[in-house]
């Protein structure tokens, strides 16, 4: 019945009985879409509760109680080879079998499926269960099991194989031998007595067959290893031998899945194993000779027929065998028998084929290689983890005596239907410095086009004929009606190329860049991709190739996916190149596959070899590795000029010969080993330096002590109450700690060194100390300035040392660093590969040549001699390399004059000056440039910019940057060092600029300089706030200007205490989110400095990159670590000095370490600056703010100088409106550039303050909107009214190139603000999708 | 399928939607189904049930009212917008609010009557389905309808005028 006040009938549409004041509201809460995702999830979640169990009869309890059980047992079981099969964890596991079997069992994922599934095969107690292909598990288990790691032995004659412990126990004496030979064994006497019985269900047809057609194939694969087997291992202890077989195939088949740390107990064959460090293990006697190629491939073919027939055979058990009876269980432990011995077989097939392998390889070097994990090839990425595809790569070398140019030309896809930002990442191998860039920007097209096509009137120029040419030839030969217009990079000074792209970016032009971020990677960003088109980028790198096992090494790493088709082809001059090998190698032990081995060398053009070699649709992996002898080993010249008038340039490569002399008085008895556990060291690197720490300790019987100081961005002695004695116990012990510990954090060599000044325990004051340093030496964290940091060192040291650094050839190693560490002593050694372990750990022993004097004599008139490395000490089996400039062609001679074991010597190299090299000017100036950057003084970076834009090189003051057209670069007056190098002898330039180093430039000095530099671009010193600056300057103190002091307290990190996080990152080492979610786990347990180094594992992943800087710098604010945040601030304010928040978070941090002096020149700086337009008037408003507040403070805790102090005064009197008292306050700022997020304060009665409405009637106000990046927006109420104030932020405008597309922003709520009630409180919230919007907290008042 | 699997799959988008507009809110959302279905689960195995549309629309609407009280001082905040992206974030965030105001006044209203105005306006129920869902007579649908109508009214006026 209807009620009367009903003012419609039932049949009116709904939204009509609505008055105009409810409508809209309903009709908003109706026109929201449903979230289709979370509906699905919620839909899921409902069904997961699934129909109610049913209930259990009594009978079934008792099954059900039984299978627990047999699912405790088999979960422990499974559980373990589970974890075997896994073994996921970064960390070494170097436990005996003895120490494995004692470990502890863990929880495993066990579900439904499994249990049901046990359900079906129990009887009385024992379980039989064989888990299909799906569970990629296949586990027997009986009720005699243990629980605990355990190992199949094969007994000989006809006992079937059994499970026996693994803790080492004998086998039976009686067959010692044969266990010993368990890989090896005949495997028809393995399975003798495996004949298949029929089972309850009776022997079937099909059952039968199988059997003899496995029989069959079983008898076969015997004979082939049938007596090779017999013949080896012996003795009663064999059967120890034969287990660690077993472990060690399960340990390489866990190969470096996990980047673990190596261990350093002295057990080198498992680190090999471990770390896929090709080892020269001695082949097992009987087995090599006798093996083939051929063979071995049957017998692989054979192993497959078997598998497949147990597969048969499995299936028809498991259809026929219904119920349990003896035979059904004898049937199905037989099979399982039998598949574990085909994984034996499998193993050892392997390991013959390896062993092949290395004998055939046995003549080319071997040298370390890098984590596969790590990418090797060029990426593009566009965000969220995502990158382009890579379609295509065509790669062409040319080597010219010492050095190559490899041209890489990459096609891309961006399968997208929207325009991208990309960053084009390029992992450069050791020593490779870029030397051309250049993209053609695509269009948006179905199809890859023809790389090259005929032009006009001309045909295609055949492949041999593109390889030899130089990239700016090579781009000419493509057709831009297909590749779009072609734009080629163009070297500009660095900071001007990132704020000529930044500007340009936002005007929506193309440009693109490619700088130097550190390590050995380049990184391009490249705007425009088309939507669904093809972008291909050319990049061309020359490298001095390395010299190792009397063999010069090209290598190039091949990308481990399908392509559509790569093509690699390498040219050498056959007169220079003796014996050349090209092959391909994958794999941990650097072994040629033999279906890829089908490298062709042969002669292509007069004089030339090339080899090369198409991949189609099959992925390449692994990598090319060319190895020559040269002609003329001792010296390896190249000369040429730069266009035809040019002079010469020649480049010299000279291995003096020296004789291994030892040097007969050790120079310290005490050694120092500086071990890198950065995450840069992951995994690789760290293994080599573990070797040869090892070998080193091994080798040089006269260090008698040695103490080992791990750093990351802390520094730790391993024995911090003093040192070890160099005996195999004290060596073990020290090498015992560092099993299992997880790399990660910064690179931080300063905290390294001033441990080393001061260690905790006695160091007599003048006793000589060795320093090992095991690092690539790249220095991400705290002080980069190498020869600060050294001078520092040696003016504060108290004990007489020697540096000896290493090169590994994994990664390029920071050469100004090795050699300010060793310019007064030790030295610089190479170590390639395992061959070179012994001689390298060696060489520090061996007495070296002083070299004094380089010079040339008679032919041509050489100038601009320059040597790469300064003069420094060449040890036997070292180089050096000799650059100079020649007035004419002709014969001539290098004279080395120096010193060595005490007396004076020349060393003659004669070599003649011609003009066929076009790689030789470049060259040159790479010692050129590397030597004026070597003086670290940014007084030269014009000069150094000079020189890079003359020959094209990209180094860590110059980038390639590439704009549209040439108004564009006249317009950002971007090449105005042009030409502007060196008039006289650039050798005796920097030789009189290298005397005076050592004298560090006072900090006041070199921050004059940086403004200088800085007023250029935003007018400083000169403006109307510049009196402010000069005044400060007047006033502060050198001490001023030194940054807060602040260790972080260093110490190893095992696996077993961050299981989860080492897991995660190993997942994906580039997420941000692992490093930042482990950071706050532990902070949360109080390990703030651990937090610390999770967080600057961000930095060391991405270092140089602003947003990664600010990022990281937020949270360590967040975390109380002001000092080390001032230390990025500041990398982020010498990085992009054009922005004033660099300025203003560098003075935040300086800030809250006290340091009010530097802080408020930071701020006056914003203040004085003209700053670019995006940057609004707001922001010198909020930050004058800020700035009237510290000085208060300052002034309150009288902790300046009464100068400053003074200063600080007259300045608040200046201010028109120092700083308003606030009830609420908040500020958000954020890490990235071109992003827009906005603050939203929601007042006690609802009303929401934004950058729309700004002003509310309770007196909120919100600053202006910044949409450009960075921030700050601010929120504050002079009187806040009772209720709470909610604050949120809201993601408006997102940049698509941003570190995993994130935006974390830093929210600063002060209560009562400008009163000394006054309270902060810090927060900060990540963004992640536009649109996003954040509570960030709620404030009551 | 199970039954269960089928009554979830044909059912969860009615409750999710019944619930979804009344909450606004995606998380909150996804609890309620959850409950709403543990609750199902458990009656079913002791009663029969008839109608399941009516039943599950009950409990969708009574749960997400009750939870809608919980947070009535609070705004929501997650990702989902409330009206099309393309209107931009101003757009959004204002019509965000007008549909905030009104779950914040429905959640003032007694249980009877901010069910009943959910389930016709939101869910466009005839007297007699909400009547049937909320077993109640078709008269008692009407008046609490004219009843929650007013009282909404007067509550959104008032916060007009506040804010004005």
């Amino acid at each position: 019945m209807m009620d009367d006040k009903t003012p419609s009938s039932n049949n009116t549409p709904p939204m009509q009985e609505l008055s105009d004041t409810l409508r809209p509201a309903v009709e908003q809460v109706r026109a929201a879409a449903l979230p289709a995702e979370a509906m699905e999830r919620a839909i899921d979640r409902g069904q997961r509760m699934g129909p109610p169990p049913p209930r259990r009869s009594r009978r079934w309890l008792v099954y059900g109680t039984a299978t627990a059980i047999a699912a405790a047992i088999l979960l422990s079981f499974g559980l373990w080879l589970e974890h075997k099969e896994r073994s996921p964890e970064p960390v070494a596991r170097y436990q005996s079998a003895a120490e494995s079997s004692s470990e502890p069992m863990r929880e495993a994922p066990w579900n439904d499926t499994k249990l049901a599934r046990q359900e079906t095969t129990i009887t009385d107690g024992t379980v039989n269960t064989i888990f299909d292909s799906e569970d990629k598990l296949k586990v027997k288990a009986s009720s005699s099991i243990h629980t605990r790691p355990s190992s199949l032995v094969i007994a000989g004659g006809d006992e079937k194989p059994r499970i026996q412990d693994a803790g080492g126990k004998p086998g039976q004496p009686g067959t010692g031998e044969a266990q010993a030979n368990g890989p090896q064994a005949d495997p028809s006497m393995m399975n003798a007595g495996l004949g298949y019985r029929s089972g309850g269900g009776g022997a079937t047809p099909s059952r039968a067959e199988l059997k003899s057609e496995r029989v069959s194939v079983e008898r076969e694969l015997g004979r082939f290893s049938d007596g090779k087997g017999a013949g080896t291992g012996s003795g009663a202890g064999s059967g120890g031998m034969g287990m660690m077989g077993m472990n060690g195939g399960m340990m390489g088949m866990r190969g470096m899945a996990g980047g673990m740390v190596p261990s350093a107990a002295g057990r080198p064959a498992k680190q090999a194993a471990d770390f896929g460090l090709p080892k020269d293990r001695p082949p097992q006697s009987g087995m090599e000779s006798a093996e083939t190629e051929k063979e071995l491939l049957h017998k692989r073919e054979l192993l497959e027929e078997l598998k497949k027939v147990t597969r048969r055979q499995e299936s028809v058990l498991n259809k026929t065998i219904i119920g349990q009876t003896d035979s059904s269980r004898l049937a199905k432990k037989q099979l399982q028998d039998v598949k574990d011995q085909i994984k034996v077989l499998e193993s050892r097939i392997s390991q013959l084929q390896s062993q092949a392998d290395r004998k055939r390889e046995k003549k080319q070097p071997q040298v370390w290689h890098r984590d596969r994990g790590r990418p090797t090839f060029a990426r593009v990425y566009i965000g969220d983890g995502n990158s382009l595809e890579l379609v295509s790569l065509h790669v062409s070398v040319i080597i010219e005596g010492p050095r190559a140019r490899t041209v890489v030309d990459h096609i891309f896809r961006n399968p997208n239907d929207r325009q991208l930002e990309g960053t084009f990442e390029y992992p450069l191998p050791s020593g490779a410095s870029p030397s051309y860039f250049a993209m053609f920007l695509g269009q948006t097209r179905e199809t890859v086009p023809a790389l090259f096509e005929r032009r006009g009137e001309n045909a295609p120029l055949p492949a041999e004929a593109l390889a030899r040419m130089t990239p700016e030839e090579l781009v000419k030969h493509v057709d831009t009606t297909d590749w779009g217009r072609l734009q080629e990079g163009r070297i500009v000074s660095k900071e001007k190329a990132l704020e000529t792209y930044e500007e340009v970016v936002r005007g929506r032009i193309d440009p693109a860049l490619l700088e130097y971020v550190g390590g050995n990677t380049f990184s391009g960003r490249v705007f425009p991709i088309p939507a669904k088109g093809y972008n291909r980028v050319i990049l061309a790198y020359e490298e001095l190739l390395p010299f190792a096992q009397e063999h010069m090494l090209y290598r190039f790493p091949l990308p481990n996916r399908k392509l559509k088709e790569m093509q690699f082809s390498l040219q050498a001059k056959a007169a220079e190149c003796v014996q050349p090998t090209c092959s391909v190698t994958r794999g941990a032990n650097a072994t040629p596959l033999a279906e890829e081995r089908g490298e062709r060398g042969r002669v292509s053009a007069p004089g030339n070899i090339t080899f090369s070699r198409t991949w189609k649709d099959t992925p390449p992996e692994g990598e090319v590795l060319f190895a020559c002898t040269p002609a003329h080993p001792d010296v390896q010249t190249i000369s040429g000029r730069q266009g035809d008038n040019g002079p010469r340039y020649v480049y010299a490569r000279l291995r003096p010969s020296l004789k291994n002399v030892a040097n007969g008085k050790p120079f310290a008895s005490h050694a120092v080993f500086l071990l890198d556990t950065s995450l840069s060291e992951h995994p690789e690197r760290f293994a080599v330096n573990v070797e040869l720490l090892q070998k080193i300790l091994e080798t040089d019987r006269d260090i008698k002590h040695f103490n080992i100081l791990t750093f990351n961005v802390g520094a730790a002695w391993l024995n911090a109450k003093g040192f070890f004695d160099n005996t195999a116990a004290g060596r073990e012990k020290a090498l015992k700690k560092l099993d299992g510990i997880v790399l990660e954090g910064a690179t931080d060599i300063s905290c390294a060194l001033d441990k080393l000044i001061a260690p905790p325990f006695d160091l007599e004051a003048g006793k000589p100390l060795n320093v090992f340093l095991l690092s690539d030496g790249h220095i991400t964290w705290g002080e980069s300035d190498a020869a600060a940091l050294v001078s520092r060192f040696e003016q504060q040291c108290r004990n007489p040392v020697r540096f000896y650094c290493y090169r590994t050839g994994l990664g390029e190693e920071n050469s100004e660093l090795f050699e300010a560490l060793t310019r007064r002593g030790g030295g610089v050694f190479q170590c390639y590969g395992e061959a070179e372990l012994e001689a390298a750990a060696k060489a520090h022993r061996s007495e070296c040549m002083q070299v004094q004097r380089v010079r040339f004599v008679g032919g041509p008139q050489a100038s601009d001699v320059l040597v790469s490395g300064r003069l420094a000490a060449v040890y036997p089996g070292g180089e050096l390399v000799v650059a100079a400039r020649f007035n004419g062609t002709g014969r001539t001679t290098v004279l080395l004059e120096g010193e060595f074991a005490g007396q004076k010597v020349v060393q003659e190299f004669p070599l003649e000056v011609r003009s066929d090299s076009e790689l030789a000017p470049r060259a040159w100036a790479e010692v050129a440039v590397a030597s004026l950057l070597g003086l670290h003084d940014s007084n030269f970076d014009a000069l150094v910019t000079a020189y890079c834009q003359q020959f094209g090189i990209v180094s860590r003051v110059a980038s390639f940057l590439v704009l549209e057209n040439e108004a564009d670069y006249k317009r950002f007056n971007l090449e105005e060092e042009r030409g502007r190098t060196i008039a006289g002898d650039l050798g005796e330039f920097i030789s009189d600029m290298w005397n005076q180093l050592g004298k560090r430039m006072p900090a006041a000095k070199a921050f004059e300089r940086f403004l200088n530099q800085v007023d250029k671009r935003v007018n400083l010193l000169n403006g109307p706030e510049s009196a402010h600056i000069k005044q400060l300057l007047a006033a502060l103190t050198e001490e001023d200007y030194d940054l807060p002091a602040g260790s972080i307290r260093g110490g190893l990190v095992y696996q077993k205490n961050a299981a989860g996080y080492v897991e995660d990152r190993e997942r994906d080492r580039r997420n941000v989110g692992v490093y930042l979610a482990e950071a706050r786990r532990r902070a949360e347990a109080d390990d703030v400095d651990g937090a610390v180094r999770v967080l600057s594992s961000i930095i060391e992943e991405y270092p140089s990159r602003g947003d990664a800087l600010r990022l990281v710098g937020y949270r360590l604010l967040d975390l109380q670590q002001p000092a080390q945040a001032a230390r990025l601030f500041s990398q982020v304010q010498k990085q992009r000095p054009f922005e004033p928040h660099s300025y203003r978070d560098f003075a935040h941090a300086l800030e809250q370490s006290e340091h009010y002096g530097l802080a408020a020149l930071n701020y006056e700086i914003i203040l004085a600056g003209n700053w670019h337009n995006r940057f609004r008037q707001e922001l010198k408003l909020v930050a004058q703010e800020e700035y009237a507040h510290m000085m208060q403070e300052a002034i309150r805790r009288r902790h300046t100088s009464s100068k400053l102090t003074n200063l600080f005064g007259e300045r608040l009197e200046q201010m028109a409106r120092p700083q308003p008292k606030s009830d609420l306050r908040v500020t958000i700022s954020w890490n990235t550039d071109a992003t827009d997020v906005d603050l939203w304060v929601i007042e006690p009665d609802g009303t929401k303050c934004f950058y729309q409405h700004n002003r509310t009637q309770s007196g909120g106000e919100l600053s202006q909107d910044q949409t450009q990046g960075y921030g700050p927006e601010r929120y504050q109420i002079a009187k806040a009214q009772p209720g709470v104030y909610t604050v949120l932020v809201h993601y408006f405008g997102v940049n698509p190139n941003l570190l995993g597309g994130e935006t974390h922003v830093s929210v600063t709520v002060t209560r009562f603000a400008g009163t000394p009630q006054e309270r902060s409180e810090r927060h900060t919230v990540i963004l992640k999708k536009h649109n996003q919007q954040v509570e960030v907290c709620k404030v009551k008042f | 399928m199970t039954d269960w699997d089928r009554i979830v799959r044909d059912y969860g988008p009615l409750v999710f939607a019944t619930a979804w507009r009344i909450l606004g809110h995606v998380a909150d959302t996804e609890d309620i189904v959850q409950e709403v279905f543990l609750q199902v689960h458990q009656l079913q195995r002791t009663h029969t049930v008839r109608h399941w549309p009516g039943l599950l629309r009950r409990l969708a609407a009574c749960r997400a009212l009750d939870r809608l009280r919980q947070r009535k001082n609070t705004v929501s905040l997650n990702g989902h917008a409330l009206v099309d992206r393309d209107e931009g974030p101003e757009a959004a965030a204002v019509e965000h609010e007008l549909a905030e105001r009104l779950r914040r006044a429905i959640a003032q209203l007694p249980d009877r009557e901010a069910a009943v105005f959910c389930l016709r306006y939101f869910d466009d129920l005839s007297y007699q389905d909400i009547a049937q869902a909320l077993h109640i007579r078709t008269g008692a649908v009407a008046s609490a309808l004219h009843k929650a109508r007013l009282k909404l009214e007067t509550i959104l006026l008032e916060t007009v005028q506040e804010k004005t």
